[in-house]
């Protein structure tokens, strides 16, 4: 088995692990770290996606020549892809604020209606 | 040029910076606050409209680089027509959102701007971004801006709906990234045109594997945040819970993104994979609109509503990339709904969580209010002239010339279905005395309505421009709607100046019509005389009825120009515009009378299948480039059968054939009283006129059947002859004065139906001519009950009687119309039967014949009742005193009497017009018919009519009716002695406790054999059919809504359910 598959097997866990918890555990806050959980995969499938074996990490001081330099470097594998890294940054931060709004709602909605069960939040339904 | 200055980055940098800023600001007053919120939002629409008008008249679309770095480094955004158009809609939208948040204290705050601003950045991003990655950062900020709004609310509702939603959204955003991750993984592009253009050079079977593992996460993703079904729970969970201010926002801003920003995401896909999005699209629509027919709550029946509108445009988003139907209807689409959804939406914020049975009155005295929820309404089930119908209209038109007959019948369905329960929350929210819900402050009135004016003015002017045809209206047509429309804004002008104001511009109408030489040897000349001969007496009567404002008489106007234009084209867009405004100004009259609302409710259900199937046949002509009824005559074969079939059956509905008559005598009871005479009179003829020129164009609708073919056209003469039947046979058995006429007005037409149906030239002018002669007798009768219910306030005919002693002219007028109907000498009954029997027997057609006389007996029954219990007998001790109809209604029964007499005397007054338009109709299809007529014309002596089988001359026997009438009277006079006149009550009862008084007077259940008889195998039949239809229809919404169990986990199992189920499809493909 090599490095790759052995990331790409960890992050499909990972959210596997989360999205069950999602389905199955029905106190909010378990959900929310299920949630956490799926992000997280995701964030290490993203990783894994430009990750070549060996390289080094894409920093490079003059942004244009980087601009011209990056696809060449990607293919001859001198530097992991930059991109996805970016991505998964962005994704990191977003991620950040889905949860800790999520846990503003669980914390407003306990006090409100007392209670973390989500088969409880079922006025609205039909 | 400014434009050059200006960079469309500062879209997006002005609201953010201003959202930033916002604390500070708020430091110089919370009404600062609001304005510098407003500022920001009308300078965005300014810039982008300055933008958006350039690039339409040629500019290049404006490509930006953020930062000026290439993909994937920078960010492309893109700036055409489309996006600027889009960009339009949702700033337009957003600006009268904030209008209408201005007056909610928990939305009023700084967060709540800063959010809604956030919003609308996210959609602009979600327009403009050519870059995947970009896409998803934006559905999150659009994403967060709502969760984030949605948790600001007062109610506790909006927390367990906006933590829902925030799961489902959640879970689709992390599908949407794994997509993006596995195309850019597959492509080594972000950007969408690079990711084309790399995809477009051959796809490797392992990459056509993975792009079909993207398309099922990126479908499923999307299909959660435009709230398609089965996903959709959480989303109709936000549309009930949260603040309608934020529902609102939500469907102007974030779905419109979202819906545009998938369209750029499937170009990636191979073309035939978009039938699964269409097909889940499509599932969304029909399911979504039956569903919210079970719906009781407002606000969630606007969920499930806007659910079905974004699958609609889903659906339609594929076809429009395959280049199968035009960007710019769904951009009409798209621009029908933002502003229509978030008018009712805002509407809906009225109060509490009202339910359907609450908002009863809630609109009753609120003129604007009630203004803007019926043009909202029309508007979003795409009716003239809102921009939905042009839409729709262009949708279908593109549909049907590439073979979309399937798409085609579900998009009508599901329109049809959206009917049911939009003209339910309008008749509850119209009809009843005032409600205490309390109003709501000016700017969350002012709101909506802005956006019901976008939509008018909009359609409007939209219209005009892409269908110039629309343009060429005559000068009466064009009064008739600006004076219709003007009366209506003017709603409760008072009865006395509106329909003073109403009856004048129709005798202009009529004065320019005639003045303009109006030739009646036509089709649409006849029709038109007709309408405006009706039109000008109903308005002659309406002068005496105080209770009909503004709203009334507008409405009138506007139906009259809706009629001149259906009879008026042979297009089949203005026939159809004509029709449809037809519909729906007639559904707003009949909602006029007291206990109208219900019945209204039916006539539209009815009417609109009616449209729809009508709309149906004219697409088959389009599917083969016809687009008038001249042009049908090009079809042939199965085209024809199918476009005849639709044709008719529409056409049946809408005149109330048998069978679908349910609708009918409802509607012409309960409507106000003068406007049941134009109803029966006028309006029920216009059908009568496309079946006229349906079986002219398309012939007899032969169906060719293993070498036997059989002629539709008899099926329809027989349908209009069990009408005739059955409809006379109901009629005996009503109490109801005005039902019984009812119902002899929809049996009346069975005759109509019949003659027309039979394809002959004497067969249409015992039609036509009966057409005519209904107005008159008709309309007569109507306003002669019209004028005795406004004097005794009352239709029951057994607590009538004997008024012949107190209104003697009414009853004289009656009497007249009755001989009329009856069918016998000397009046023109008589000729329309004697024709309509001589087309039979010419043709062979002896049953049908024998049924019509039979039927045209029963008439009698009915006829003497009405003017027996209600004129004769003795007269009731409450109606001592009561006086003459008034003065208008007598005026305009005078009118149709003077109608009834000349087409009775001078039948060829109506004969010689039917006999050019029979000319010119049938004298080259080879239908035995050469030109020579038998009857008038060349073989017309004197006033006589002749046909092969004898001849009938409506002068001697006049003179000779004339003639017996006064001898035998003057002979009663000398003969008979003077009779005592005994009061009425020089009765007692012998010490017996009378039963109710209803009970023993004759007239009470009056043909209660006949009912013995008749009663079992008619009453009730079609009606019983019919609700048990819809109790079905109702029980299958009813089951399929319970999959929207409210909880949160089962909807996210429906989420992945339908991943895996796409999966699977997409693997098997």
């Amino acid at each position: 088995m090599n490095e790759l598959t052995l990331y790409y097997l960890a992050a499909m866990s990972l959210m596997l692990v989360g999205f069950m918890g999602l389905v199955w555990k029905r106190n909010l806050i378990k959900m929310v770290l299920a949630f956490t959980l799926i992000d997280t995969g995701a964030h290490l499938f993203l990783v894994a996606l430009g990750y070549l074996p060996g390289a080094t990490a894409p920093i490079v001081d003059d942004a244009g020549m980087f601009a011209q330099a990056q696809s060449l470097m990607v293919r001859q594998g001198a530097v992991v892809d930059p991109v996805v890294q970016a991505l998964v940054l962005t994704a990191i931060v977003i991620g950040v604020g889905v949860t800790a709004l999520m846990l503003s709602y669980v914390v407003r909605i306990y006090a409100r209606r007392g209670t973390l069960d989500i088969a409880e939040l079922r006025r609205l339904k039909w | 040029m400014v434009a050059n200055l200006l960079d469309p980055i500062l879209l997006f940098a002005l609201p953010m910076g201003v959202a930033f800023l916002l604390p500070l600001i708020d430091k110089l007053g919370r009404s600062v606050t609001h304005a510098v919120h407003l500022l920001v939002l009308a300078a965005m629409f300014g810039l982008t409209g300055w933008w958006t008008w350039q690039l339409a008249h040629g500019m290049a679309p404006i490509e930006i680089q953020t930062g000026g770095w290439a993909p994937p480094i920078g960010i492309a955004l893109r700036l055409g027509v489309t996006e600027g158009l889009l960009a339009l809609f949702a700033q337009g939208a957003a600006l009268f959102g904030a209008v209408y948040l201005w007056g909610r204290e928990e939305h009023g705050d700084i967060r709540a701007i800063a959010l809604q601003l956030a919003l609308v950045v996210g959609a602009l991003g979600l327009f403009m971004t050519r870059d995947l990655f970009n896409i998803f950062v934006f559905v999150e900020i659009t994403g967060i801006a709502t969760y984030a709004l949605a948790m600001l609310g007062r109610e506790d509702s909006a927390l367990e709906a906006g933590f829902k939603y925030m799961l489902m959204g959640s879970a689709a955003s992390i599908f949407l990234l794994l997509g993006i991750a596995l195309l850019y993984k597959h492509t080594g592009h972000l950007n969408l045109d690079a990711m084309q253009a790399a995809l477009a050079q051959g796809s490797p079977a392992a990459l056509s594997v993975a792009l079909g593992l993207v398309f099922m996460l990126v479908l499923v993703s999307f299909a959660a945040e435009l709230k398609l079904f089965p996903v959709n729970g959480p989303g109709l969970d936000m549309y009930e819970g949260v603040d309608p201010g934020v529902s609102a926002l939500m469907v102007v801003t974030s779905v419109n993104g979202y819906l545009y920003a998938f369209y750029k995401v499937l170009a990636v896909f191979p073309a035939e994979w978009g039938t699964t999005v269409s097909v889940l699209g499509m599932v969304t629509f029909v399911g979504a609109n039956l569903m919210a027919n079970r719906q009781t709550q407002v606000r969630r029946m606007l969920g499930y509503s806007s659910s079905a509108q974004v699958g609609l445009l889903v659906a339609l988003l594929p076809m429009v990339r395959a280049g199968h139907v035009h960007m710019l209807p769904v951009l009409l689409l798209i621009a029908n709904h933002t502003f229509a959804k978030s008018a009712l939406l805002w509407l809906a914020g009225q109060g509490e969580k009202l339910s359907l049975v609450e908002w009863r009155g809630v609109f009753s005295g609120r003129t604007i209010q009630r203004l803007t929820l019926t043009a909202a309404v029309l508007a979003i089930t795409g009716l003239p002239p809102f921009p939905g119908f042009f839409g729709k209209w262009e949708v279908l038109t593109d549909l049907s010339a590439h073979g979309g007959a399937w798409w085609i019948g579900a998009i009508l369905l599901g329109s049809l279905l959206e009917f049911g329960y939009y003209f339910k929350w309008l008749h509850y929210a119209h009809q009843g005395e005032e409600s205490d819900v309390p109003q709501v402050p000016v700017s969350a009135q002012i709101a909506p309505a802005l956006s019901a004016a976008v939509l008018l003015v909009g359609g409007l002017g939209m219209s005009l421009w892409r269908f110039p045809e629309l343009a060429n209206l005559s000068l009466p047509v064009a009064v008739l709607l600006g004076a219709g429309l003007a009366l209506v804004l003017v709603r409760e002008l008072s009865s006395v100046v509106s329909s003073g104001l109403a009856l004048l511009v129709v005798l202009g109408v009529v004065g320019v019509t005639v003045g303009a030489g109006l030739e009646l040897n036509t089709l649409a000349g006849l029709f038109t005389a007709l309408a405006l001969a009706g039109g000008t007496v109903t308005a002659i009567a309406a002068l005496s009825v105080p209770t009909l404002k503004g709203a009334y008489h507008g409405l009138f106007l506007l139906l009259l120009s809706s009629v001149l234009m259906v009879v008026q084209s042979e297009h089949s867009l203005t026939f159809f515009v004509g029709w449809e405004l037809m519909t729906w100004t007639s559904y707003l009259l009949i909602a006029q009378g007291r206990e109208g609302a219900r019945p209204a409710w039916v006539y539209m259900l009815f009417s609109g299948a009616a449209g729809f199937l009508l709309l149906g046949g004219l697409l088959v002509g389009y599917a083969h480039g016809v687009d008038s009824f001249s042009g049908m005559e090009a079809l042939t074969g199965s085209a024809q059968l199918a476009a005849w079939s639709l044709l008719v059956l529409g056409i049946l509905v809408k005149i109330g054939t048998v069978g679908a008559h349910v609708w009918a005598p409802d509607a012409y009871t309960e409507s106000p009283d003068v406007y049941t005479a134009f109803l029966s009179g006028v309006i029920s003829k216009v059908p009568v006129f496309a079946l006229v020129l349906v079986l002219a164009h398309l012939g007899t609708g032969a169906l060719t059947m293993g070498g036997y073919t059989f002629e539709l056209h008899h099926l329809v003469a027989w349908l209009g002859g069990l009408t005739a039947l059955g409809m006379s046979l109901l009629a005996l058995f009503q109490e109801d004065a005005k039902k019984l006429l009812a119902y002899s007005s929809v049996g009346q037409l069975g005759y109509v139906v019949a003659g027309v149906a039979i394809l002959s030239p004497l067969g249409w002018a015992a039609g036509l001519y009966h057409a005519v002669h209904h107005l008159g007798f008709k309309a007569m009768l109507l306003l002669v009950l019209a004028g005795v219910i406004h004097r005794t306030g009352t239709r029951k005919m057994y607590e009538m009687g004997g008024l012949i002693a107190r209104m003697p002219l009414s009853f004289f007028i009656a009497m007249i119309g009755i001989i009329a109907l009856a069918g016998v000498p000397p009046l023109g009954g008589f000729v329309g039967k004697w024709l309509l029997y001589n087309a039979l027997v010419e043709e062979g057609w002896l049953f049908l014949a024998a049924l019509m006389m039979f039927s045209s007996l029963v008439a009698f029954l009915y006829l003497y009742r009405f003017i027996h219990t209600i004129f004769l007998g003795q007269l009731k001790t409450r109606h001592r005193e009561i006086k003459e109809a008034p003065l208008p209604y007598l005026l305009a029964e005078v009118a149709l009497l003077g109608l009834v007499g000349l087409v009775s005397v001078w039948p060829q007054a109506v004969l010689s017009p039917v006999n050019a338009i029979a000319h010119s109709y049938l004298g080259g299809r080879g239908l035995g018919f050469e030109g020579e007529l038998v009857f008038p014309g060349g073989v017309v002596r004197g006033s006589e009519l002749v046909t092969s089988f004898g001849s009938y001359d409506p002068v001697v026997t006049m003179l000779v009716v004339a003639l017996v009438f006064v001898l035998s009277a003057g002979l009663l006079w000398v003969s008979v002695p003077r009779a005592r006149r005994v009061g009425q009550l020089d009765i007692a009862f012998a010490g017996e406790v009378p039963p109710p008084p209803e009970e023993i007077h004759f007239a009470f259940d009056f043909h209660r054999p006949y009912e013995r008889v008749f009663g079992a195998v008619l009453r009730g039949q079609a009606v019983k059919f019919w609700r048990g239809f819809g109790d079905a229809v109702e029980a299958i919404a009813e089951t399929s809504r319970g999959i929207y169990s409210g909880d949160g986990q089962t909807y996210l199992v429906y989420f992945f359910g339908l991943a895996v189920l796409l999966g699977a499809l997409q693997m098997g493909l």
